[in-house]
């Protein structure tokens, strides 16, 4: 803050709030559709009968609508609403551009939209988080650097020589999501609606956790970061704690965060060395994350007080509490021991809802409570109501996150639970269900109390606008070349004071631990032993292969056995790097709802299958699993078969010419064998159904490296 | 893979450079921030979020 002198001249302006409004409203929207999202999902754990035997409203094309819904509808107008008027505030400057600001809301809703189509049509790429297809991740690109456009213009007319911390948070955030956006997405298109990832196996998985626990890192908490240094002391009215600290918070955060990805894939077939670095990260991760709770809550010293009657700064320091507790939490779970039990279970989930409901969502309420008055120029209409609405999520967040501690902690240890005998004491998956079931019904009931208080919130803002009317904010400042130069502080100036060098050395710091770790697992072969034995999957698995990524399947079945006794007595061998050179993208997965599937390959027979998937109850006892009867009455589309392989050898799977000229007579013959066999055991003819490729896929699973044991080799 | 990286170089201190390197410098920058002649100049900088130029229109 640069004190003018009284004989400076002044320039009057206005700030664009419109804009900001208009997020605001998109933001509390799609809040609560994200969130009833999940709300269903949740009950359908509870009673699979709430999947309708529909398949928009199965669990597998839910999940990913309902996490896309909340990370990037919710959140992302949360942060838009949120960075646009802090911006134009910290810098003393009008938006850069209206049609930018336009363009950007209404093409981020378009997205939105976009998404949630496609998602309940099937339609995704299974890379959790960037899920979306194709064309949509271009519209995305394109809208990001409008926002980049319109936010770097901004800092570019500015009337304030020095970028706030806020702003460097700012900053971050849209260089990382950027690259993280691209690099991702990076994937070789056979159509409109379907494309494959240009990395395979432990590789794509190594790219897919840079992102997507980098797109926690600057979507969810970054520009969550910035948005607390500027709310936070306005709703304090004092200033933040420590300035010191939120330098050393920033570059300590921005610079570790990139390296932690790999802890989202320990004792997996991923590289040692790339997952102790992920450990080591996430453990240093701590300090920085820490500290920057540590200012935000000190940032109220000296009126605590204020806690006793201000709603927005309830749901400030709940959530700064919350960023404390996960960041906490994070760290914890990436210990190799504690992960051993942790993952694939749903303390994961737990964890991820801690930080999201906690976090982001108190965090966003507050702001919005704080902001939607100045907006339109009225009171809040109801404090009482902000409260009740606070102790609602707050309860329903205790709810959620503990039945899910327990249920996680739970499930880890019945996995590896063995008898006096040495056998498996929970041999079934069907023998943990009544374990979880409560702790499921909890979960919901939790999640109905946190969106009872949204509900609240949406009445408490509608009549505030109601009562209001959209104000426009006037400003004065001087401009930046009549503003002397401070004595103290040159050697900041130099970087806080300079956009373009800041961002310059924000992109070193965040691109050198993603490109340590990334390149070399790329470039050196000796990560990824081959085995001779794994071959390309055959056009009608490679059908079957995207019938099981259409339908969400990896949202409850992982395929990577980990080199546990416990898991290698359940399902077979362990997991081998080699065996996944040929998956476009990896189904690793990230929970099991269900049991690991990468050894199922063999395990039963076609007719197992068959009726598994007509009703899983027909095979497993008390399974939670929908039903798909919609596979054995769509017919199976090889339109696209040619291209496909012609796809997957364009990015080195070993197709002979003759199996790409003849894809679609091969994919009929092996449709042809299994539905004979199935004809023979008196099932009806399924050789032109989707079902008959889901089957064929799922018998391969696993298989190849049976056929050369002594062919197999380590990680 | 550090074996593989390493055997393309004789110089085995290498990591121990690196490290010493990344803590040296993180060392002399938190002891530059934390300077006792910069408090005035960080305290101003702190209040900037309460500053918003504002002229409270209709």
């Amino acid at each position: 803050m640069t004190a003018p002198a009284a004989d400076l001249p002044m320039e009057e302006f206005e700030y664009d709030d419109a804009i900001v409004r208009k997020f605001a409203v998109a933001t509390a929207f799609w809040g609560l559709i994200g969130m009833l999202v999940g709300l269903l999902a949740a009950f359908q754990l509870v009673a699979r009968q709430l999947n309708f035997d529909v398949p928009w409203l199965t669990f597998g094309r839910l999940r990913p609508l309902h996490t896309n819904a909340v990370i990037f509808a919710f959140v992302g107008n949360a942060i838009f609403a949120g960075t646009y008027y802090s911006v134009q505030r910290l810098m003393k400057a009008r938006l850069f551009s209206d049609k930018l600001s336009k363009f950007h809301f209404w093409g981020w809703q378009l997205i939105i939209v976009s998404a949630a189509v496609t998602f309940l049509a099937g339609i995704t790429t299974s890379k959790e988080y960037a899920e979306l297809e194709w064309p949509i991740d271009v519209a995305i690109a394109v809208v990001w650097i409008a926002y980049a456009i319109n936010f770097f213009g901004t800092l570019a007319k500015r009337r304030e020589r020095h970028l706030y911390v806020a702003v460097w948070f700012y900053i971050a955030s849209i260089i990382a999501v950027a690259l993280l956006h691209v690099v991702n997405s990076l994937a070789l298109p056979v159509s409109l609606t379907k494309s494959y990832s240009v990395f395979a196996g432990v590789q794509d998985a190594l790219v897919q956790w840079w992102y997507g626990h980098n797109a926690v890192a600057f979507f969810l908490t970054t520009p969550f970061l910035g948005l607390m240094y500027y709310f936070m002391p306005k709703a304090a009215e004092r200033p933040v704690y420590s300035y010191r600290l939120s330098i050393v918070h920033f570059w300590g955060l921005v610079f570790l965060y990139l390296w932690a990805g790999p802890h989202h894939l320990l004792y997996t077939a991923l590289p040692d060395w790339a997952q102790t670095l992920g450990t080591i990260f996430s453990v240093m991760l701590l300090a920085p994350s820490w500290g920057g709770m540590i200012n935000g809550l000190l940032t109220l010293r000296g009126a605590w007080d204020k806690l006793r009657t201000d709603p927005v700064l309830k749901f400030f320091v709940a959530a700064i509490t919350f960023y404390g507790l996960s960041t906490f939490e994070g760290p914890l779970m990436s210990l190799k021991s504690v992960n051993a039990l942790s993952h694939y279970t749903n303390w994961t989930v737990g964890h991820a809802h801690g930080g999201a409901l906690g976090w982001n969502g108190l965090f966003t309420f507050g702001m919005l409570y704080w902001l939607v008055p100045r907006l339109w120029n009225t009171k809040l209409h109801s404090q009482r109501m902000a409260s009740a609405h606070f102790w609602l999520g707050l309860v329903g967040i205790g709810f959620y996150v503990m039945s899910m501690w327990v249920a996680g902690i739970a499930e880890g240890l019945m996995w590896k639970a063995f008898d006096a005998e040495g056998r498996l004491v929970y041999g079934t998956w069907s023998d943990m269900l009544p374990t979880l079931n409560p702790m499921y019904i909890v979960r919901g009931l939790g999640g109905a109390l946190y969106i009872t208080g949204v509900v609240l919130m949406l009445i408490n803002l509608y009549k505030t606008i109601k009562s209001g009317s959209p104000s426009t904010t006037r400003a004065s400042a001087a401009p930046l070349a009549a503003r002397p130069l401070e004595a103290h502080g040159k050697w900041h100036r130099l970087l806080e004071g300079r956009p373009l060098t800041f961002t310059l050395w924000t992109t070193v710091a965040v691109i050198i631990g993603g490109a340590l770790e990334i390149i070399p697992s790329l470039a050196i072969e000796s990560n990824v032993p081959t085995i001779a034995s794994v071959k390309p999957y055959t056009p009608l698995e490679v059908e079957g292969r995207d019938i099981y990524v259409s339908e969400g399947c990896y949202n409850c079945h992982s395929q990577m056995v980990r080199p546990f006794r416990a898991e290698t007595v359940r399902y077979g061998e362990y997991s081998k790097a080699g065996e996944f050179i040929y998956d476009r993208p990896f189904q690793f997965g990230s929970r099991r709802i269900g049991p690991d599937l990468h050894r199922v390959g063999g395990k039963y027979p076609d007719f197992w299958h068959y009726n598994h998937m007509l009703d899983p109850r027909s095979t497993s006892e008390g399974s939670i699993m929908p039903r798909y009867p919609w596979l054995y009455q769509d017919a199976l589309d090889l339109d696209l078969t040619q291209a496909k392989v012609k796809a997957f050898r364009l990015l080195g799977a070993p197709y002979s010419d003759r199996e790409v000229e003849e894809a679609v007579a091969m994919a009929q013959a092996q449709a042809a064998t299994i539905a004979d066999g199935l004809v023979s055991q008196g099932l009806p003819d399924i050789r032109g159904k989707k079902i008959v490729a889901l089957i064929a896929y799922l018998q391969r699973l696993g298989t190849d490296i049976k056929k050369a044991p002594a062919a197999a080799g380590g990680k | 893979m550090k074996a593989e990286i390493l055997s393309r170089t004789e110089w085995l201190q290498l990591p121990l450079v690196a490290v010493v390197l990344f803590v040296a410098i993180f060392v002399l920058m938190l002891a530059w921030i934390v300077r006792p002649g910069a408090s005035r100049f960080y305290a101003m900088r702190g209040r900037m979020a309460l500053d918003d130029g504002e002229v409270r229109g209709e």
